[in-house]
């Protein structure tokens, strides 16, 4: 074997010594990806003059896609679609960090997102929530949560206002 | 179902507490949310109805960029050109 081939040959062993481990790599990092469907309501604070104002929310349907890996599935990363449907059409997008309890029967998650509704007018905002998950088998569960909006710029607001939302929305949750 | 039965409570409590609105959305069409209340976005349009144009034309003050409205009951002679369409 010349030399050239002996400096070739020191590489090639190395990244081939390496494969097996390239596997066990992907494999740890594998993605899972859920997807959530709800509806919910609650109550809207408001200023009003003087005084608070406190109204029905407009009830809203959500359908999430919830993406995590099964290196670290209490991390969840989740865009949610929310289209008001109640005295006005309207949609909006939330991107959340999600944090759970674990995979079990039962979990316990909390959730802090930016919501921000686009058409047909803005809003923009800051959101916290908790939920439960209840997984009736492998691939199907029910949830529910409770959640806590505050926006504070947007086209829809009063003038100098804010929008305090505290609302509950129940649904279902599909593992793929 | 505790949960939900929670927001029904909770939507049920704050439909109860009434208010006119919140979000500009909430009010009907052609209306603006002003501090709780819909008002219609026309409401300031510069229309000679409001006490600051009462006996006077608006119009030659200054004031607004209306056609006035209401009958001029002004005494005072102008004293600009008038270009508006005094009634």
């Amino acid at each position: 074997m010349s030399r050239m081939n002996r400096a070739l040959a020191l590489p090639v062993c190395c990244v081939l010594a390496m494969l097996p481990l390239a596997p066990r790599t992907a494999l740890a990092q594998t993605a899972i990806i859920e997807g959530a469907a709800g509806a919910g309501t609650g109550a809207s604070f408001g200023t009003g003059n003087g005084a608070t104002v406190v109204l029905m929310s407009p009830v809203f349907v959500d359908v999430d896609v919830i993406f995590s890996t099964d290196e670290f599935p209490k991390l969840e990363y989740a865009v949610a679609l929310q289209a008001e449907v109640q005295g006005r059409v309207s949609a909006g997008i939330i991107p959340q960090l999600r944090l759970n309890n674990g995979s079990g029967k039962l979990s316990l998650y909390g959730l802090v997102g930016v919501p921000f509704f686009l058409a047909p007018f803005t809003m923009l905002g800051v959101e916290a929530g908790a939920g439960v998950v209840w997984r009736m088998t492998e691939t199907l569960g029910l949830y529910g949560e409770a959640l806590l909006d505050l926006f504070i710029i947007g086209n829809d607001l009063q003038k100098d206002g804010i929008l305090v939302r505290l609302d509950g929305c129940v649904g279902l949750r599909v593992r793929f | 179902m505790a949960r939900l039965a929670m927001a029904v409570l909770i939507s049920a409590a704050a439909a109860a507490c009434g208010g006119d609105c919140i979000r500009h959305s909430d009010c009907a069409s052609g209306e603006m949310c002003v501090a709780g209340e819909c008002v219609s976005k026309d409401a300031d349009s510069g229309l000679d109805a409001g006490p600051a144009c009462q006996g006077a034309d608006c119009l030659d003050a200054g004031i607004d960029g209306g056609t006035d409205s209401v009958p001029d009951t002004e005494t005072q002679a102008d004293t600009s050109p008038d270009a508006g369409a005094d009634a």
